[in-house]
């Protein structure tokens, strides 16, 4: 009986610890590549693997190649992908989308292990900072696997994918412009409003009229801090162009007046009812579009150009939402401007760039899928979306307009971010947060010139 | 008593093996790893890092975000605790009274506990949606204006709130674990309490709740270790905001590693969290045995 028990006991030790090894093997083979070293990873072997990968795909086989984004979306990823796929019979894509909010938590974690797929999507700012060292240098590989690729894609772009050190991290896809303001002219023409509004002026008497008739005026997803501080940095161009900017570089204070007025103009969005009571706990998706404007409860969505879709009443995204059952006209504006110049200055940036992994071994793959989403029918497709501004010099819309508003709005919109003052993000995340914590405290009634000597002293202390 | 020989010695070992090993990797391997990183400024991804001594620590210290972030882990174990504890208790009682529909209320007062907090979170954010809520439009309707509020915008209230949600998440366990116990409790000591004249609210304080002091012990060490583990709650229904008036030490750490890259302080908050943790459980449970 004692030695059966030693026997069990000794059976149940060995199956755990061949179990652990077992899981512990799967990783190690899968990273066996990417753990040799970032020293052989640039070696002139490592340059061979090009000529390989042709031979197999001469051979007829099939690569693979990981892409992790959370845009195209799932919708849209459907169809990108089956065509590319269709024309590059060789190259199969596996793609997993995830939404934004958990996107970078995910690679991160990824990318700490050594399992982080061969292309991945990426936002400019202090995200590319960090992802650069996990990324090949674009501009050398684009040189290499797509010649002349600089004169197809728009140089700005191209600027704005760089990090301080020079390095390009990785390829534009689409660019978005901040701020816009989506619109139901339905309810506006119930309301009594006849035109969007360009100035504060105007808002204030948009506001008034939609909450006689029981509407919200503008809705914002104000417990988000991204949309806050885009609104923060556009807004504060308005006040004084570019002065954000050199802020940030450490050329001026934070608590100079420009920005005191851009603090005082979003708490009286606040306090004057335009912005939706208790717009603090609201975020911007699915909350504020999706329980305000698609609900028909609001005049104005606070967003940004990538959401032009809406104004087309046959988008996917409005169907089955009562504008959509309503047939409500919807179009998209610059927001008004907060200045008493009533000069109306948007931001613009990058919306969503590709990486590629410094462990991808299939690069002339990649940079097919690239060229194909950046300066093919994958960007093409895109930008019929009105998913963003294409960043292919050769690329424009060319989809059908079906709605009342869509060409206007399309129009009025691409001017607004063609005039961009500057970019939409800021490059220090910690003078970000700063300012996204200020932009929630002012909201809630805080005094916006301690709040700004908050964020001046973050900056002195870095 | 079984003695064990010198020679059986190693078949206890091969007995607990399996879990030891588990335990190791799972947890305390984190853990020692976790220590080692708040030395370092590990940006939590590359290979590349330096030992840096306590900077991470004295940082940590002279940070008011950090004792912001204490703070409400304070206040949220206070508000959390003892309520969930008092509620669960009175719950348990009346439920023990066998009226009707006690079964069906004690499967609803449970029923939050076996919800995922991402799904308790959505609908409470539908519920306490300033203009759409629930909560607001009954109390408009009944003319209650005044007292609709923004729930999870006001920074004034917007920590009460996360607290209320959590009270309903995890009252249920409180309810059963006291249920538990009731159970176990001998009639004829409610018998000799009733011929001593003790009506249901003396019975209820002076006798049933002190032959808890157990139960409500390891409530009490739960809801410590518990509210400095709270993270998803939080995470989800505010993200920390209104500005800072719901960030709590989790939030925080989360907010150094994967927004600031900055693996190295995080961990030092983790450390932190460890220590208080610690510290409390040791004192609860010295002060429970003492008692």
């Amino acid at each position: 009986m004692k030695r059966m028990k030693k026997l069990i006991a000794l059976l149940l030790a060995a199956a755990m610890t061949l179990s652990l090894a077992a899981c512990g093997s799967g990783t190690a083979q899968e990273n066996a590549a990417p753990a040799e070293e970032p020293a052989a990873k640039d070696s002139p072997a490592e340059e061979a693997s090009p000529a390989a990968e042709e031979s197999a795909a001469a051979e007829g086989e099939v690569t693979t190649l990981t892409f992790w984004s959370w845009l195209p979306t799932t919708e849209q990823s459907e169809k990108m992908i089956a065509d590319f796929e269709a024309a590059n019979p060789d190259i199969k894509i596996d793609y997993t989308r995830t939404e934004q909010s958990d996107f970078f938590e995910k690679l991160q974690v990824a990318m700490a292990s050594g399992t982080g797929p061969d292309l991945f999507g990426m936002t400019t700012g202090s995200m590319m900072e960090q992802y650069a060292k996990f990324s090949v240098d674009m501009k050398e590989t684009a040189n290499e696997f797509w010649p002349g690729w600089e004169n197809e894609i728009n140089a700005n772009a191209v600027a704005q994918c760089t990090t301080e050190n020079g390095t390009l991290a990785g390829m534009p896809l689409l660019i978005a412009g901040m701020t816009t303001l989506m619109y139901n002219k339905t309810l506006m023409d119930e309301c009594g409003i006849e035109k969007v509004p360009v100035t504060y002026a105007e808002l204030q008497d948009a506001a008034k009229k939609a909450k006689d008739n029981g509407y919200v005026c503008i809705v914002a997803g104000a417990a988000d801090d991204w949309v806050n501080s885009d609104w923060f940095v556009q807004t504060s161009n308005e006040f004084e162009n570019g002065a954000v900017y050199e802020a940030e570089r450490g050329e001026r204070q934070w608590t100079d007046e420009c920005f005191v007025q851009t603090m005082q103009a979003w708490q009286d969005l606040f306090t004057e009812g335009i912005f939706e009571e208790g717009a603090l706990g609201v975020a911007t998706y699915p909350d504020a579009r999706d329980q305000y404007f698609f609900a028909r409860k609001a005049l104005f969505f606070l967003t940004g150009s990538w959401h032009l879709g809406p104004a087309s009443p046959t988008n996917s995204e409005i169907q089955g939402t009562e504008i959509g059952n309503q047939g409500d006209v919807i179009g998209m504006a610059p927001f008004p401007s907060m200045s008493d110049s009533g000069e109306m200055l948007a931001t613009s940036g990058v919306d969503v760039m590709i990486c590629m992994n410094k462990d991808c071994e299939k690069k002339e793959a990649a940079m097919r899928f690239i060229e194909y989403l950046s300066n093919g029918e994958g960007q093409q497709f895109w930008v019929n979306q009105l998913q963003g501004s294409p960043v292919s010099n050769n690329i424009a819309y060319t989809g059908e307009v079906d709605g009342e508003l869509q060409q206007q709005s399309i129009d009025e919109v691409n001017e607004y971010v063609k005039n961009a003052a500057g970019s939409r993000k800021l490059m220090n995340s910690e003078i970000e947060k700063a300012i996204q914590v200020a932009m929630q405290n002012v909201a809630a009634g805080a005094d916006p010139a301690e709040e700004l000597k908050t964020v001046q002293g973050i900056a002195d202390a870095q | 008593m079984i003695k064990l020989g010198k020679k059986n010695n190693w078949t206890a070992y091969l007995y607990i093996a399996p879990l030891m090993i588990f335990s190791f990797v799972l947890v305390y391997y984190c853990i020692i790893r976790t220590v080692v990183v708040s030395f370092t400024d590990w940006d939590g991804m590359s290979d590349v890092f330096q030992f840096i001594g306590l900077k991470n620590y004295r940082k940590m210290l002279a940070d008011p975000v950090f004792w912001k972030s204490v703070t409400n882990n304070i206040i949220f174990f206070f508000g959390t605790v003892f309520v969930q504890a008092f509620l669960g208790f009175m719950l348990a009682v009346l439920l023990k009274k066998k009226l009707p529909g006690s079964n069906m209320f004690k499967v609803i007062y449970f029923m939050p506990i076996a919800m995922a907090t991402s799904i308790i979170t959505a609908i409470f954010k539908i519920i306490m949606d300033p203009t759409n809520g629930i909560l607001n439009q009954s109390l408009r309707a009944i003319h209650l204006d005044g007292l609709a509020k923004s729930w999870l915008g006001d920074p004034k209230i917007a920590l009460f709130s996360v607290i209320v949600v959590n009270i309903f998440q995890w009252m249920g366990f409180s309810m059963i674990t006291y249920y538990a116990g009731l159970m176990s409790l001998p009639d004829d000591v409610y018998e000799a309490a009733k011929i001593d004249g003790a009506g249901f609210i003396k019975t209820t304080w002076l006798v049933t709740f002190p032959m808890l002091k157990g139960t409500t012990n390891v409530l009490l060490i739960l809801g410590i270790v518990g509210s400095l583990k709270t993270f998803d709650l939080v995470k989800l229904l505010t993200a920390g905001g209104p500005g800072r008036t719901t960030t709590v030490m989790n939030t925080y750490l989360y907010e150094k590693a994967f927004n600031d890259f900055n693996a190295g302080g995080a961990a030092s908050i983790g450390v932190a969290i460890l220590i208080i943790a610690m510290i409390m459980s040791f004192l609860q449970i010295k002060l429970g045995k003492e008692d």
